[in-house]
C-alpha cells in the first residue's frame, strides 16, 4: 500500500511540473506571436516608406524630365522584378510595366482599398497615385519581409526553446526538492498507521518554514493522541482490575459456601448461591468480552499473527460443536477448495469460528444443515457460515452487530449478546470484513461471511 | 506442603490462605513484594502464588529476583490483567502458570496441585498407572476400554478424555473452565456450554443404566466424579 501511494505522490509532482511546463509553453507561444505580429507591422510600414520614397523620386523625375526620361531611368535602374512592381499607365493604356500581370490583377491594382496584391509568386504591398494624368502603381514584394520574419522566428525558437527546457528542468528539480519533506511526512505517517506505533514523531528540519510548522503541529496532535490512547488503555486496565478483584472475592466466597455440607443440605440457600455463582461467571465473561471488543475496536488488542491453515481450525471448531449439533440432529458440513494459508491470530480465529457456529446452531431448526465453506482468492480468504434457520428480520439486521443487542428470536437464549460484536471487532482488527445476508422467506437462513486478507502483515 | 501466597487484596489473600489451609497446606500469606522476597529467601517453599500488582516490588520483578537467586520453586501468577501479552510475559519471566481474576478456588487449587505434581513426577519419575478405577467403573488407558461392572461402554474420543480427566481427579470438583482447557485445549469459553453437553452425554453412557450414580453436577461450581453421595 505504502509504495503505491508514494508513487502517486511522485506522479503528482510530475504532473504539476507538466502542467506548469504546458502553461509556460502556451505563454511563450502567445508572446512570440504578439512579437511576431508587431515585427510584421513594422516591416510593412518600413516597406511602405521605401515605396513612398521611390514614388516621390519617380514623380520628381516625371515633373522635371517627362515620362520618357522616367521610363529610361527605370529601365537603367534594372530593378529586380521579383522585388519591385512598377506600373505606369494613362487613360489610353499601359505605358510601362515590369510585370506580367493578369487583367484581373491589373484591375485590382487601381483599387485603393487593397494595399496588398497577391499574385502566384508574390505578395505585393501596393501604392497607387495619380499625377499629371498618369497612374503610378508601385509594389514591394514580400521576399525580404519573409526572409526577415523567418530569421526572426528561428531566433525566437533558438532562444525560447532552451529557456523553456531549462526552466522545466529547474522547476521539476524544485518541485522534487520542495515536496521531499512532504514525501517524508507521508512515509512516516504511513509507517505509524501500519505499525500502530504512536511513539514515532515527524522530523522537524526547519522549524521556521510552513512545513516545519506543520510537522510541529502534527507532532503536538500526536502527543495528544498518544496521551489519550495510553490513558484509555490504562483506564481499561484499571476498570478491569478494579472489577475483577471484587468479582474474585465474591466468587471465592460463594464457592466456599457451596462446598460446605450445611449449605448443600439446605436446597433453598444452595440454589440461591449457585445462581449467584453462575451469574458472577456470566458477569466475568461479559467483562472479558467487552474488554476484548473495546481493545479490538481501538486497535489495542494484541494479535499474535502467524500463518494458519483455516481448514484445520474450522475442523477443530466443528468438532467442538459436533455433540450439540448431533443432539439437535443438525449436520455441519465443511466445504473447502484448494488448501491455503492465511495470516491471523490462531486463538482469535478459533473464537470467531466458534462464535459463528454457535450462532448458526442456536438458530437452526432440528435436522437441518449448516455449511461452513472456505474459499481463497489471491488477496482474501473467505469463510462463510450458512444456516437454514429462521433468518434475521429486517428490523434486526442493521443492529445484530451492536453490543448487547438481541433480536426477538434470540431473547430467550442463553448468550451474552456480544458474540457477533466480538466477531466483527476481531475480524476488523485483522483488517478483514464481516458481512451478513439473511432472508426470512423460504428457503430461509442467514449467511455470515468473513473476508480476511490472505497475507496480512506479520506482526 | 508449604505455600507462599503474595496478593495485595487482603480479602482475597484471606480466602486463598484459608482455602489452602483447609486442604492441609502450610501457607505464608503476604501482601508486600519486598517482604515476600525476604521471606522466600529465608524459608524454603514448595510453590508460590504471586499477584502481578503488588505494592513495593511488583510481581514480575519479584519472580525475576527469585529466579535470579536460584529459587526454582513452581510459581503461579495471579492477575487481573487479561491479555495474551501478559500471559507470555509472565511465563517468559519464569513463572509456570497463569490465572486471571476472577478465578475459582477449585481451579487455583487444581493448578497448584498440578504444578506440585509435575515437580514430584519429574523428581521421582513415577510410573503412571495404566488403569484408572472408581467403584465399578474402569478405564484402561492403553486399550481405551471402559467398563462399568461387566458391561463394556463405548465412548467417543472427547468423552473418553473427559472421563480420564475425571478419573484422575476422583472426588475433586472440576470447573467448566478446567474441563474446557483439559479436554479441548481451549483457553476461552465458547458461548453455548459445550461442557454441559459433553458431561450430559458421558453421564448417559456411564450412569444412566447403573447405580450408584458417579458423575455429579455441583451447580455454580462444576462437576465431580465420586462413588458415595
Amino acid at each position: 500500500m505504502g509504495s503505491s501511494t508514494s508513487d502517486a505522490q511522485a506522479l503528482t509532482s510530475f504532473q504539476l511540473s507538466k502542467r506548469i511546463g504546458l502553461t509556460l509553453c502556451v505563454l511563450c507561444l502567445f508572446f512570440a506571436s504578439i512579437a511576431d505580429y508587431f515585427l510584421y507591422q513594422s516591416l510593412v510600414s518600413k516597406d511602405f516608406g521605401l515605396i513612398d520614397a521611390r514614388m516621390q523620386n519617380y514623380q520628381r523625375i516625371l515633373s522635371h524630365a517627362g515620362l520618357d526620361k522616367l521610363i529610361e531611368v527605370i529601365e537603367q535602374e534594372q530593378v529586380d522584378s521579383e522585388l519591385w512592381l512598377i506600373e505606369i499607365s494613362d487613360p489610353r493604356g499601359r505605358r510601362f510595366t515590369n510585370q506580367n500581370l493578369s487583367d484581373e490583377s491589373l484591375l485590382r491594382l487601381t483599387d485603393p482599398r487593397w494595399p496588398v496584391l497577391n499574385t502566384e509568386k508574390n505578395r505585393w504591398l501596393v501604392r497607387n497615385e495619380v499625377s499629371e494624368g498618369l497612374s503610378f502603381t508601385l509594389g514591394l514584394g514580400s521576399l525580404e519581409r519573409q526572409e526577415q520574419q523567418v530569421a526572426y522566428r528561428w531566433a525566437m525558437l533558438f532562444t525560447l526553446l532552451p529557456l523553456i527546457l531549462i526552466s522545466l528542468f529547474l522547476m521539476h528539480r524544485i518541485h522534487r526538492h520542495a515536496l521531499h519533506p512532504l514525501r517524508d511526512f507521508l512515509r512516516t505517517s504511513q509507517q505509524m498507521q501500519q505499525q500502530t506505533d504512536l511513539h514515532q514523531r515527524f522530523r522537524v528540519a526547519e522549524p521556521d518554514t510552513e512545513l516545519g510548522q506543520l510537522a510541529e503541529q502534527t507532532n503536538r496532535f500526536l502527543d495528544t493522541i498518544e496521551r489519550l490512547f495510553n490513558g484509555m488503555q490504562a483506564s481499561l486496565d484499571n476498570v478491569a482490575h478494579d472489577l475483577r478483584t471484587p468479582l474474585a472475592r465474591q466468587r471465592l466466597r460463594v464457592e466456599q459456601l457451596l462446598m460446605q455440607p450445611s449449605v448443600q443440605n439446605d436446597p433453598q440457600t444452595f440454589e440461591a448461591l449457585a445462581t449467584i455463582s453462575e451469574e458472577s461467571e456470566r458477569i466475568e465473561k461479559m467483562l472479558t468480552t467487552l474488554m476484548d471488543i473495546s481493545q479490538a475496536e481501538t486497535g489495542t488488542l494484541p494479535l499474535n499473527k502467524q500463518p494458519l491453515d483455516p481448514e484445520a481450525i474450522a475442523l477443530q471448531a466443528i468438532e467442538v460443536y459436533s455433540f450439540i449439533a448431533e443432539d439437535k440432529g443438525c449436520e455441519i458440513q465443511l466445504k473447502s477448495c484448494a488448501p491455503c494459508t492465511l495470516v491471523a491470530d490462531e486463538l482469535r480465529l478459533r473464537q470467531v469460528l466458534l462464535n459463528l457456529l454457535d450462532n448458526a446452531l442456536k438458530f437452526s431448526p432440528e435436522n437441518s444443515r449448516i455449511e461452513l465453506s472456505i474459499r481463497c482468492t489471491d488477496q482474501h480468504t473467505i469463510i462463510s457460515v450458512q444456516d437454514q434457520g429462521c433468518g434475521i428480520s429486517e428490523e434486526d439486521l442493521p443492529h445484530i452487530f451492536d453490543r448487547l443487542y438481541r433480536g426477538d428470536k434470540s431473547r430467550g437464549s442463553k448468550g451474552l449478546g456480544l458474540g457477533l460484536s466480538l466477531v466483527k471487532a476481531v475480524i476488523e482488527a485483522h483488517g478483514g470484513e464481516l458481512r451478513v445476508s439473511s432472508t426470512t422467506e423460504a428457503p430461509t437462513g442467514s449467511c455470515f461471511t468473513v473476508s480476511l486478507p490472505a497475507s496480512g502483515l506479520l506482526s | 506442603m508449604k505455600l507462599l501466597v503474595v496478593e495485595d487484596d487482603p480479602t482475597l489473600l484471606d480466602f486463598i490462605c484459608q482455602g489452602f489451609r483447609e486442604q492441609g497446606y502450610t501457607v505464608n500469606g503476604l501482601s508486600d513484594g519486598h517482604e515476600a522476597l525476604l521471606l522466600a529467601k529465608d524459608q524454603p517453599h514448595d510453590a508460590a502464588i504471586i499477584d502481578l500488582m503488588l505494592p513495593g516490588l511488583d510481581g514480575l520483578s519479584l519472580i525475576r529476583e527469585l529466579r535470579a537467586s536460584g529459587h526454582n520453586l513452581p510459581i503461579l501468577i495471579l492477575s487481573a490483567r487479561h491479555t495474551v501479552n501478559d500471559r507470555v510475559l509472565g511465563l517468559e519471566t519464569g513463572s509456570d502458570d497463569y490465572l486471571t481474576k476472577p478465578f475459582s478456588f477449585i481451579e487455583l487449587q487444581a493448578r497448584v496441585q498440578a504444578l506440585l505434581r509435575r515437580r514430584t513426577d519429574s523428581q521421582s519419575n513415577t510410573q503412571i498407572s495404566t488403569s484408572l478405577q472408581l467403584a465399578d467403573l474402569t478405564l484402561d488407558r492403553i486399550s481405551k476400554k471402559v467398563t462399568r461392572g461387566e458391561t463394556l461402554i463405548t465412548l467417543q474420543p472427547r468423552e473418553l478424555s473427559l472421563l480420564e480427566y475425571l478419573l484422575e481427579n476422583p472426588g475433586k470438583v472440576l470447573s467448566k473452565t478446567m474441563i474446557l482447557e483439559q479436554v479441548w485445549d481451549y483457553q476461552f469459553d465458547p458461548q453455548t456450554n459445550v461442557v454441559d453437553v459433553l458431561v450430559c452425554r458421558l453421564r448417559s453412557k456411564i450412569d444412566k443404566d447403573f447405580s450408584p450414580k458417579l458423575l455429579h453436577t455441583l451447580r455454580g461450581i462444576g462437576y465431580v466424579l465420586k462413588a458415595e453421595d
